[in-house]
């Protein structure tokens, strides 16, 4: 989704918009991730409310550190590099286990400005629901760096070499993460009485 | 190819890190497997149900606006800027004072006459003047301060032994103390050690070691320095005793 400011710009170009300080092309380079972000953050933690203060603060962080930036990788993914320090800092301090579990339901709670999955699905899709909301349970159960490695590639489509790069791990270990995660996904829907294999429509 | 060396290429196909060889190989063997070809569909059906979850995932209203909110407030005109130099100003003349009653004291406690009262900067102007026209003037400057003390019955220019300030960490090591400012809300939920530990992972910097309340980190040049130097000054109070370029080690303790 990028937007005027930012359209046909090279990496090189946008990198030099970006460290000029041109505030119109941070906005809107804020605009074409902030919703990977914020997703990131929001499955990496479990908390709607922390997922928005963090996305807050790695854009911060951005920002500041943006002039030192020297191209050593994608500038998206040095962004995700942020927002996974970020989240990771965040668990720490707040011990993960208890911020999933007290918080597990927030993510599906209304009332707030926007809350994720509370458009009416099709009737006929009720089914997918079944499987979707026992998927966001497993994925939960998840430890962290698996869910980390999951998010990453199937949602915002990194490469393994990339997921390495941001999460500071070496590619050896990022591929047998991912395949121990898919593994524990699949025994997790299993184990909730929805096996995978039939088709999604 | 057994069935376990074909669960680990199946994931390396459905992510498109296998190469036409590795590709053609796992083919044959779904071919002939029904079991890993069933892995296969129960994979790509997971991978369907993660698009959909995120697909999902709505930015909340107002969340763009909060970030450029931010983004202004931290490009606002830099009162920070000057406070900053305010502050780095006082340190060094904190730091020259300190390296010019430490040189009195070790030299065996002979206070200085009246040129001494003047302390190094004027020596130095003098001294310079002084010195022989082909010296670079850095050199005199070093010579003049180390050799001409003697001469006048005056030491307090000589520089303070870095031992004596830093026995704590070394002679390869700086030190700071950091109070962290809890108005700084961009790391309100980060320790002061993890604040900087995630500063170091972003910047290229070297965390050495690190204790409950305490940091060791190291850089490479002048810009890692200084770009930790400026994170520092930016979330609290500093206290920095700079012993120049060739020390590349801050072991910084969090008040």
């Amino acid at each position: 989704m990028k937007t005027a400011a930012v359209e046909g710009l090279s990496e090189a170009m946008l990198l030099e918009r970006l460290q000029a300080g041109d505030k119109d092309v941070f906005s809107e380079w804020v605009l074409t991730h902030q919703r990977g972000i914020y997703g990131y953050c929001l499955r990496l933690t479990g908390s709607q409310e922390d997922a928005e203060d963090l996305t807050q603060e790695v854009f911060i962080r951005a920002y500041r550190g943006i002039h030192r930036f020297r191209q050593q990788s994608q500038l998206s993914t040095w962004l995700y590099q942020i927002a996974h320090n970020a989240c990771v800092d965040h668990l720490r301090r707040v011990k993960k286990a208890k911020v999933l579990s007290i918080q597990a339901h927030e993510e599906e709670r209304p009332g707030r400005e926007m809350v994720t999955d509370t458009q009416p699905l099709p009737e006929q899709r009720a089914v997918h629901r079944e499987n979707i909301d026992a998927l966001r349970e497993c994925l939960k159960t998840l430890s962290r760096n698996h869910r980390a490695v999951t998010i990453l590639r199937h949602m915002r489509h990194l490469s393994y070499q990339e997921i390495a790069d941001v999460m500071k791990l070496p590619l050896g270990t990022v591929k047998s993460h991912i395949c121990r995660a898919r593994q524990h996904l699949r025994d997790c829907m299993t184990g909730k009485g929805v096996p995978l294999g039939k088709e999604v429509g | 190819m057994d069935c376990s060396e074909a669960e680990e290429r199946l994931h390396l196909w459905l992510d498109d890190e296998l190469d036409e060889k590795e590709r053609r190989e796992l083919r044959a063997h779904l071919a002939e497997c029904g079991e890993c070809a069933r892995k296969l569909a129960e994979y790509k059906q997971l991978g369907a149900l993660l698009d959909q979850i995120d697909a999902r995932t709505v930015v909340p209203a107002g969340l763009h606006r909060r970030i450029m909110e931010a983004v202004d407030r931290e490009s606002a005109p830099a009162k920070g800027g000057a406070r900053r130099w305010t502050r780095w100003a006082a340190s060094a003349a904190a730091v020259l004072l300190l390296g010019v009653c430490v040189g009195v004291l070790w030299r065996g406690g002979v206070w200085p006459g009246p040129m001494g009262k003047s302390a190094a900067p004027y020596e130095m102007e003098q001294d310079q003047a002084a010195a022989p026209m082909e010296a670079p003037a850095a050199e005199a400057e070093a010579s003049d301060a180390m050799g001409k003390a003697d001469d006048r019955g005056v030491n307090a220019e000589e520089p303070a032994p870095p031992e004596e300030n830093f026995a704590i960490t070394g002679e390869n090591t700086m030190e700071a103390t950091w109070t962290v400012d809890p108005q700084g809300g961009d790391h309100r939920y980060q320790s002061g050690v993890s604040a900087i530990e995630s500063f170091c992972a972003e910047n290229g910097l070297t965390v050495l070691e690190t204790g409950d309340t305490w940091i060791m980190v190291q850089w490479e040049n002048g810009d890692g320095k200084q770009a930790l130097l400026d994170f520092l000054e930016e979330n609290g109070e500093l206290v920095f005793e700079d012993r120049g370029p060739d020390i590349q080690t801050l072991r910084i303790n969090i008040q």
